[in-house]
Parts: C-alpha cells; structure tokens; sequence
C-alpha cells in the first residue's frame, strides 16, 4: 500500500518531527512518500508567490495523489496558506482531488477550531429591527466564515469520499465525531519517540547525565523544564518553586524564544527578561539584610530574637539569587530533548491554560516512564485519562505545591516504561489500522 | 453513547443503572459504588450519561442526545429493574431539552428505583421584585424562564412525570436523609419513600484498605518526618470549601502538626491565560505569610519597643511575629486523589478537616466516608455534617464556620480522643448495598403483584 503525507518537512516544527516520527515507524509496513509543505511559499501573500504555491497544490492534486492509495494531511490550517482564502482554496482543492480520485483521505488534527457561537436564523430576523443588516450577516457568515467553510469541507469529504479523521484527545475524538458529525473519527495520544529510539536513550543516559554534571554540579537533583519560552508555558512558577526546595535541586531550562516572537532591534525578549529577573532575586530586599546584619541585634531578649531571626532566614531564602541553582541550557533537536528528559530526575510542564488541544512534549516524559508533574490545564487533564497514575498534578501558577509535589516524587522510584498504554509502538499499530480501511 | 455491560451474570436478574459513568463527578463514582456491591446478585448494564452529548445546544449533537435515549427507551423492558441516579441538569441544557427526554424515559420504563442526589422546590413566591432583580443580573430571558416555570411548574411537571409510574405502582423512591424523605414523601406525595446515608467504599476495598493506608501513611513519615500530626483536608479548592480557615489555624498549633490539602481546581473554573486561580493564590500566600513587611519595622521596633511610634509590649510584638511568619514548610498542597486514593488518605491521616461554608447541601460524601472508615473528624457545624451527626451523635468534633481559633482547639481535642475502627458504624456501604436489595426485591415483587391484580 502507497502511503503519502502531506506535511511540513525537515524543518523545526512540531509537525514536521511528528511526521519524521511516523515515517520511521511506518517505513516496514507501507511504501512511504512525503509531499512538503514549503513554509516560505505557502505561506506568502504576494500575489506570485501565491501564484506558485497553487501551482504545487495544483500538481499534488493532479499527478502525485492518484499514484497513491492513502493521502495523510497533517492538517495544522496555517500550513497550508497565510489567508484564510488560500487556506480554504488549498483545501478544497486537496479534498477534491482525493474524491475526484477515490482515494482514502486521513486527516490528523493537530488544531480544533472551536466554532463561534451562531444565532439562529429567527433570531437573525427578529434582529431586524435593531439592525438592518442582521439578515444578510447571518447569511454572509453561514457562506464564508472561516471554520464554518472548513468544517463543511470536512463534512463534504466525509459524505463523499473515503476520511478518516484522527484526533488526539478523547475530547476532541468527541468533538469531531458529535459536533461536526464525522462518521469515522479515532484517537490516540501524540508520541514523538522514533522508533529504536527508546533503546538508544537507555544506553546513552549516562552520557547526558554527565553533561547536566558539568552544567549544575555534581550529586544534585535535575529538574528540567523544556520547550519554547513563551508567556504560556509558566516558567516561572518552576523558578519560584526552586525557592522551597533544598540546595541540592537545581533547575535546567532547555527552550528557547519562537522565531516568530523575534522583534528588530530589541535587546532582551520581555518573557526572557522577567524570568532573569525572577534568577536574580530581590537586590534591595538582600542589602537590607545585609545592613541589619552589620548593625546586629544587640538590644533585644533572646525569644525576640530568635523570632527576629527566622523572619530573617525566610526573607533571605525568598529573595536571594538563584543563579547558581537554575540553568539556561539551549533549545535541543528532538533526539536530544529526548535525551534530556531520559536523563532528568523530575520534568515538569507549567503551562498555563491556553485551549491547546493536545501536547506531544508531555506525553515524552510519560512515555519514558519519568516522573512527570504537569501543570492542571484541560489538555494535560485528558493525558490523565490516556496514562492514568503515572504522572502528578499541581494547580497552575502553584508553585508551593509544584515544589512540595517534586520533593515527593523524588523521594519515590520512577515509574518506569513497564505496562504503558499507550507507546509509539502503539501509535504504529493505529495508524495502520486507520490507513488499511475498506 | 450505548448500553454498556458493567458485569455480565447470566440468569440473574437484569438491572439496569441510568447515570453518569466513569467521569470525575460524585454522581459517577457513586454509581461504581453499586455497581461494585450489587455485581455478585445481578447481571448490570449501565446507560452512562454523557454529558457532552446532553447539554449541548449544538442541533445535530442534541440530536443524537435524543436518539440515543430513544434507543436506550426501546430496551428498557429487557430488565427486571433500572436504577435512575436522578440529578435533572444532567439530562439536558434546558428545560424542554429535559422535560422531553425524560417523559420519554418514564413512558417506557417499568420498574424504577429511583434515587434522589437533589431535592427540588417550586421557587417561592413569584414577586414582581424578584423578576426584576433577575432580568437585571442574568438578562431578560432567565427571567421569562423563571416566570414559566413558576407558572407551569417545571418541577411539579418533572414529578408528576415520575408520579404516573407510581400509580403503576412500580416506582421506589429513594432520598438520602430524612429530610429529603420526608419532602419527598409529605410535599411530593410518592407512596414508597426510603432513606439511607450515602456511603462511597466500594465491595472490593475493604480488604486493601487498611494495608494501603498504612503503606500510605509510612511514606508520608518517611518523607515528612516520624513525629508529625498530619490533618488533612478534602475537596475542590473553591471559595466555599473555605481551605483557608484551615491554613490560619495552622498559625495557632505547634510546628509538628502539618496540613495536607487534597484537591484541586474545579476543571470548570480554570480560564484561559490566567496564570493563577484567584483562590489558589490567596491560599499560597496566606501560608507564606508577610516577612517582608515584618522587615520594615522590625529593626528599630525591637530596640525601641515601639512601632511606627505606638509603644507596644514585647507580647505583641511577638504575635505580629506569629501571625506574619511563613508557614508554608507546614502546608502542603497533595493532588487531587481519585475515590480510592482518597479514602487511602482518610485512612492515614490523624484528623480529616472539613471547614466548608454552608451551600444549601443536604448530605457530604465526604464526612459519611470519613465516618465509615473511623478517622477523627473536624467539621463546621455547616448543615449536611449537623445531619449526619444526628444519625451517629458524638463522632463529629465541630468548630462554627470560619473561626480559625476554635478549629485549631477542636484539632487539639480530636487528637485526645482515639481513633474509631473502620466499618464500625451500625450503618455504612454493607447495610448501604442490603438496602438496595431490599429496595429492588421489593420493587420486582410490588410491580408483579400489580400487574396480577390487572390481570385478574
């Protein structure tokens, strides 16, 4: 069976690396083809760029698909144009070319456009009144609002055609399969282990572990955070939490800005900045104490004093620098994260709520059986259900708790990879069920 | 949405169990506690509830709500009897939604056992003030619907539905304290009326459990320490679970007593880039106290016994101390526990803390389940637990909502006392399951001996 994806490819996105991974793990069972999805050209407004990009769709629909018996779409909207025109036109043009062919079409969602709340055509019309053009707004947005297009795109394909639709969350399986009334709908939980990966790490742990030695020093606990460093991902909740835990827990940060956050001219991204500052600790707060421990306690009765000297100790803990204890790193290719999370003591993911619909880092560290602490979001919640009781919660933005929850975990075996649900082993198994279909 | 097996017996009789069903909701795990007890009698499927499906507004998906509960409708006579977890929202988004699919259920149903979470009343009077203030706070069509239903009685409406069953006299109605009983049986006006306490230990923990909590409560020491007091607390952190009562008294124990705070927030009030619960963060920082501003008087105040120029004694300036030093080493924040982690908790800690404000409930799972395996318990003298402590008197320490200083006594005074042994109550989750039996045998028999009364 001829199996081609349509994707990003070989560049720093998540989905190009999660169709690499595919492609490993599938490359014994199907005859494997990738058409890329050049960034540059598909996502560029000018009108001869946008011209060009056409073209290649164009090509794609016409001489590649009918030589092949599955088309996946890594379907991420934004791949595959900057307007919603040309995301819509590119599209429908793919979807057609499948029907046209008779060719079986899976969708793997990496985005759920959640709809926009729609009045119903009465009330558009009782709406007359106040405005003049409720009517025709209704009747403009059910024909070109953006996720409405989309998803009766996908209804078309699904009436018409052969799709198969694949989600990652049970959530959005949910979605997909109620809401927009897709007839075969899957899910299974995102994995980015390649395969003969997870043999590799095992061996190389040592070597990783040697690194974080010359970073951090030696005998310590490795705490890593990683991922791209964006106001989202809570950071800082980690650095405060540092300041409960005992000397020997140091913090690697491994991540990096987003090249789309990049400003001309600016010195330091604020994201970035804030987190030094948090390193830093409280400068005046530390001369203060300083200053009273020049000038001395000399005039007050010894149960006075010793409450005067636990407030000090505290103030002194909560505002001096962690610069020894926390650890910018770099921001690693995928083998490499994987290699530093095989090789950490605790990961933690402290993200903040966003609507994301499905994390593929998190899973990583379930995956390899780490001790893993994810911040409370919806998203992390539904990897709850997929891998339940192996990983630990903390409310977002806890930091009290993150800490209490890493000295717990730390102070207990790792769960290892024995009897895991869900592995990239799996992941193979399921999308060849979901290709060899009919 | 589809029937699912829960345990298959064949030749037993087949009962049905409509609720919601492996979600994180108490009606759910309550619905594994029968199931866990009754699956050696009887062959249980169970209709889950999905509640995705229910309450949505979306056309096509309440659709499919509706024709999943028209199948389910098309079997019901297949049993010998259905178990009805009733909580009405969980049957639609609105009010027609719910009336509709559950006359639909009651018109084909024979032989109900239904079971009463929530207790409902007519609004009271319908004042004219009363609209108003509600068009003004919810919007103009929260107010039209309260109007209706206070004319039509939504309500009466839901209950008179479940009425004509019992004329058939195949209905059981079950409450879960002898106040809802009494409601549903003198207001209402059903004709079989029970009650039992709600219980959550399920058949097959009674053995682990007592084992668990020990291997539980032997890490914590590993970690925390040998000679520590651990009191723990339950629930959603919400503003009226009032964890913060508990985190002040702390202040007013000795340094070996640590709070262990289980529970997190409610995955309906997590919002999108708020980078802390509001509620969450007064909790942290209550038990981080103020040092800093401690620093900025403290210098001159000691050597001058004085603060911004009030003279003050060496005892006061100590309970500033006392009152603004951290104590967060002492307060600990434990996930949130899934059922059994939770009773394993209640197990191994020395005093379970319950400070809730009051809310109108009728019954706590909690304090029942606490009580059932013989932990110490603190509560407020908030409703549900002055219920329970009228049906086992003396078990309950209790302090009145949100004072701090008569907590951290009654902590003191619940630990002079020795703990109870687990399962001791006269009732509990194994005269929980005979009652169901009885209330299903009883039902079976009732609704034959009509129908043989019809027939002759």
């Amino acid at each position: 069976m001829k199996v081609l994806f349509v994707s990003t490819y070989k560049i720093r996105c998540g989905i190009a690396s999660f169709t690499d991974t595919l492609e490993t793990l599938l490359a014994t069972v199907f005859e494997l083809d990738v058409f890329a999805l050049d960034q540059f050209v598909m996502r560029n407004a000018s009108p001869n760029v946008s011209r060009a990009a056409d073209l290649a769709i164009k090509k794609l629909c016409d001489e590649i698909i009918p030589n092949f018996d599955v088309i996946n779409l890594q379907w991420e909207p934004g791949l595959l144009g900057l307007t919603h025109r040309q995301i819509l036109r590119r599209t429908r043009m793919i979807f057609a070319a499948c029907i046209r062919h008779n060719k079986h079409l899976v969708v793997t969602a990496h985005t759920v456009l959640f709809q926009p709340e729609k009045q119903g055509f009465l009330s558009a019309v009782l709406a007359l009144r106040k405005d003049r053009n409720s009517v025709f707004n209704y009747i403009r947005q059910y024909l070109t609002n953006y996720v409405e297009v989309t998803y009766r795109l996908l209804r078309w394909v699904d009436r018409k055609g052969r799709m198969t639709l694949i989600a990652h969350t049970p959530r959005d399986r949910r979605y997909f399969q109620y809401v927009i009334g897709l007839s075969r709908v899957m899910d299974h939980p995102l994995s980015y282990m390649r395969a003969g990966w997870v043999e590799q790490l095992v061996k190389e742990n040592r070597v990783k572990r040697q690194e974080f030695e010359t970073i951090a020093g030696k005998d310590k606990k490795y705490v890593v955070v990683y991922g791209f460093l964006t106001d989202y991902k809570g950071v800082e909740t980690v650095i405060q939490a540092m300041r409960f835990l005992p000397d020997e827990y140091v913090l690697l940060i491994y991540g990096a800005v987003h090249h789309a956050n990049f400003r001309k001219f600016q010195k330091v991204n604020p994201y970035v900045a804030k987190l030094m500052e948090q390193v830093a600790g409280d400068r005046e707060a530390q001369e203060r104490i300083a200053k009273i421990g020049r000038t001395g306690l000399r005039e007050t009765d010894a149960e006075q004093r010793e409450l005067f000297l636990e407030a000090l100790s505290h103030l002194h803990e909560s505002t001096k620098p962690l610069t020894d204890r926390v650890f910018f790193v770099e921001a690693p290719d995928d083998f490499n994260l994987a290699r530093v999370v095989s090789a950490a003591d605790v990961c933690v993911l402290p993200h903040i709520e966003v609507g994301q619909s499905a994390s593929g880092v998190a899973s990583q560290a379930i995956e390899l059986g780490k001790r893993t602490l994810l911040s409370r979001t919806r998203t992390f919640s539904e990897l709850g259900d997929y891998f339940p009781d192996r990983m630990e919660f903390f409310e977002i933005g806890n930091a009290l708790q993150l800490s209490q929850g890493v000295f717990r975990l730390t102070n207990k075996d790792e769960i290892g990879m024995q009897g895991m649900p869900y592995t990239n082993m799996t992941q193979a198994q399921f999308y060849k069920e979901a290709f060899q279909w009919r | 949405m589809e029937i699912v097996c829960a345990s298959a017996k064949p030749d037993a009789k087949r009962v049905l169990i409509v609720s919601t069903y492996k979600t994180r909701c108490g009606m759910a795990s309550h619905a594994e506690v029968l199931i866990s007890h009754l699956k050696d009698l009887y062959a249980l499927d169970v209709f889950p509830l999905d509640q995705f499906v229910l309450r949505s507004r979306d056309k096509r998906v309440n659709d499919a709500g509706n024709k999943a509960i028209k199948r389910m409708c098309a079997k019901l006579r297949d049993y010998d009897a259905v178990i009805l977890q009733w909580e009405p929202e969980f049957w639609g988004a609105s009010h027609k939604q719910i009336l509709k699919r559950v006359k639909m259920f009651t018109q084909n149903v024979s032989r109900l056992i239904f079971v009463n979470h929530t207790v409902m009343s007519e609004p009271a009077i319908l004042s004219f003030n009363a609209v108003r203030s509600i068009a003004g706070e919810y919007g103009v069509s929260s107010a039209v619907t309260y109007v209706r239903d206070a004319i039509r009685g939504f309500h009466s409406r839901l209950y008179n539905l479940f009425k004509a069953v019992d004329r058939r006299r195949e209905l059981t109605v079950i409450a879960h304290t002898r106040r809802d009983r009494r409601f549903l049986e003198m207001v209402v006006g059903f004709s079989d009326v029970r009650d039992h306490p709600l219980f959550h230990i399920r058949h097959e923990w009674r053995d682990a459990i007592e084992r668990d909590a020990k291997a539980a409560r032997r890490e914590m020491e590993s970690i925390y320490g040998k000679d520590v007091v651990f009191i723990a607390t339950f629930g959603f952190l919400t503003d009226h679970k009032s964890i913060d009562t508990a985190v002040t008294a702390m202040r007013y124990l000795p340094k070996n007593y640590k709070l262990l705070i289980y529970g997190g927030v409610h995955p309906n009030t997590i919002k999108e880039r708020e980078p802390v619960n509001p509620y969450v963060k007064s909790l942290t920082s209550s038990a981080r106290g103020d040092v800093a501003s401690l620093m900025k008087f403290a210098p001159t105040s000691l050597r001058s016994g004085s603060i911004q120029g009030t003279p003050v004694t060496n005892e006061a300036i100590k309970n500033i101390f006392l009152s603004n030093l951290p104590v967060d080493d002492r307060v600990i924040f434990m996930s949130s526990p899934d059922d059994y982690e939770f009773a394993v908790a209640i197990g191994a800690c020395d005093v379970a803390v319950l400070p809730y404000l009051e809310i109108g409930q009728s019954a706590s799972g909690p304090a029942s389940q606490v009580l059932e395996l013989g932990a110490r318990l603190v509560s407020t003298t908030a409703r549900p637990f002055s219920e329970i402590d009228r049906i086992f008197p003396n078990r309950i320490s209790m302090f009145d909502i949100g004072n701090y200083m008569q907590l951290a006594v009654a902590i003191k005074n619940a630990l002079t006392k020795p703990k109870h042994a687990p399962f001791s109550l006269e009732k509990g989750s194994w005269t929980q399951r005979d009652f169901y039996v009885a209330a299903i045998e009883d039902n079976i028999a009732k609704a034959s001996g009509a129908r043989r009364e019809a027939a002759e």
